[in-house]
């Protein structure tokens, strides 16, 4: 059995040239669509009385929760990070809880979807520490503790976007791929845990990947904060 | 190849997209809603705590009022029993004296009436005696007592003096000079000539000496002549006697008269 057969990048319905429509990109749209249709739908009539809906209640649950799990780890006011941390988070665990309906290949099980979240999180801690502390001070702390620390820090910069890119896949893909053996060996009953169990991988993954996201994205942050804090105590203790 | 660069070029275009999408459709729009709904629980909490303190403050206020209302009460109760104390004290006082008074003139009255009856006993206990003496004496009138009757009513005949005797001569003879000589009992002829001869012998010979009898006299002998009387009998001792016995009497019930009205305005009041 091949790999590639099993990635959704490789079931292709249309081509031109380099640019093909491939599993992965309809189930993502499939997914954008419903998100989005689910999103206004729920969002239609919301209100801000006491009494609410349900649908209402549970979104507000989940973003409420989303923020809460920010603000626990970057200490600072979540509205700002809540879009790209929350629709990672969203969108991995549709597209992993989707994996029950038969004849879906989630698009979390392609690679080529996981790369480009984890590019998405590799640029995102950039864009957010320049954002938040300038472009200077944000390139310096490349350049911590030692100018000699530059190459290790780009490299743990690189591996941990490769990581988190091949984690996300390889728990995915290989959940399908054990589904799929699984369902040749045995084909009744097992399979049902084996896909409870690929749920459960599946919601734990998106989880993963958008703390680890957050942690990043707070770590460039936090070394700036750190440096800010200890300067100030500095300046206070050359005054006093 | 595992990676196909399109795919995954095009997958990071498609995430901005959802971003965006879910931002307006999603992110925005709940937290929005939350935020209204934060607002409306503050402002809901602040009004309700405003209503509680309102509502502090007004019990407070109430409770003031109704300590106020129960101290102005016992006041009012207190005044009200104290005046009702009085009164009625006074009522019992006002009470007590018209009792005393009834039972004053109740008492006076019951004297005044033993005080009568005491009376009417001695009156009639007095008549009795005198009736009973008059009777007693008439029974042991004889003629022994009738002679020494006769001798003392000479004998005080005699014992006038001249001027006196002359004076009584006079008139006698003023007036026709007929003398009666009135006696209880018939008398003998033997006096009645002894006391014919003293007359004449002490108011003159001319005289005219008549005899009557009155047995209501019981014993005695009296003389009688227009204006003029010389008499010695029981009858008019024992009038005196019943005289002088009724003016000691009179004056005993003037006495305590006197006293019972004396005695009521001194008394004294019994204590409760």
């Amino acid at each position: 059995m091949d790999i590639k057969l099993l990635s959704p990048d490789q079931v292709i319905f249309w081509r031109w040239g380099p640019v093909s429509i491939n599993a992965t990109l309809v189930f993502t749209w499939a997914i954008m669509l419903l998100l989005v249709a689910g999103s206004w739908l729920a969002t239609r009539n919301l209100s801000g009385d006491l009494r609410l809906s349900r649908w209402q209640n549970l979104l507000e649950i989940v973003v409420d929760g989303i923020r809460q799990q920010i603000r626990d780890i970057s200490q600072r006011q979540p509205d700002k990070f809540l879009p790209f941390i929350g629709t990672l988070f969203i969108f991995i665990v549709v597209s992993n809880l989707l994996a029950v309906v038969p004849g879906y290949i989630a698009p979390t099980a392609s690679l080529s979807t996981t790369a480009g979240l984890a590019i998405g999180v590799f640029l995102a801690v950039p864009w957010y520490g320049i954002r938040d502390q300038g472009f200077k001070q944000y390139l310096r702390n490349y350049l911590q503790p030692t100018i000699f620390m530059l190459p290790f820090n780009i490299i743990g910069e690189l591996s941990r976007t490769l990581a988190l890119a091949v984690r996300l896949f390889g728990n995915i893909m290989s959940g399908a791929k054990i589904a799929a053996i699984f369902l040749a060996l045995a084909p009744l009953i097992f399979p049902i845990f084996m896909q409870a169990l690929g749920l459960l991988t599946g919601l734990i993954q998106a989880y993963i990947f958008a703390i680890l996201a957050m942690v990043y994205i707070a770590a460039a942050l936090r070394v700036h904060e750190g440096k800010q804090l200890n300067r100030k105590q500095k300046g206070e203790n050359s005054y006093g | 190849m595992l990676i196909d660069w399109f795919t995954v070029v095009a997958q990071m275009v498609n995430f901005i997209i959802l971003m965006a999408l879910l931002k307006h459709f999603l992110y925005d729009r709940i937290i929005k809603a939350m935020d209204e709904r934060e607002e409306k629980i503050h402002s809901r909490l602040l009004k309700a705590e405003a209503l509680q303190q309102e509502a502090a403050q007004e019990s407070e206020f109430y409770r003031l009022k109704n300590q106020e209302i129960d101290r102005k009460r016992n006041e009012v109760l207190a005044k009200v029993e104290a005046e009702a104390d009085r009164r009625r004290e006074e009522l019992t006082l006002n009470a007590r004296k018209e009792i005393e008074i009834l039972r004053d003139r109740w008492r006076e009255s019951l004297h005044k009436e033993q005080e009568s009856f005491l009376q009417q006993l001695r009156r009639t206990a007095a008549g009795q005696v005198f009736a009973i003496s008059r009777r007693a004496l008439a029974d042991l009138a004889d003629s022994k007592i009738e002679k020494k009757v006769i001798d003392s009513f000479l004998s005080r005949l005699e014992s006038m003096d001249s001027s006196e005797r002359q004076e009584a001569a006079i008139s006698i003879v003023k007036e026709g000079g007929l003398v009666v000589v009135r006696s209880a009992g018939k008398l003998s002829s033997v006096d009645r000539g002894k006391i014919t001869t003293a007359l004449h012998r002490l108011l003159g010979g001319e005289i005219k000496v008549e005899y009557e009898t009155m047995p209501e006299m019981i014993l005695g002998i009296e003389l009688v002549s227009r204006g003029q009387k010389i008499a010695w009998n029981l009858e008019e001792y024992l009038g005196r006697l019943e005289d002088q016995v009724r003016e000691s009497l009179e004056a005993e019930k003037e006495i305590h008269g006197r006293e019972s009205r004396n005695r009521q305005p001194t008394r004294n009041l019994p204590h409760e």
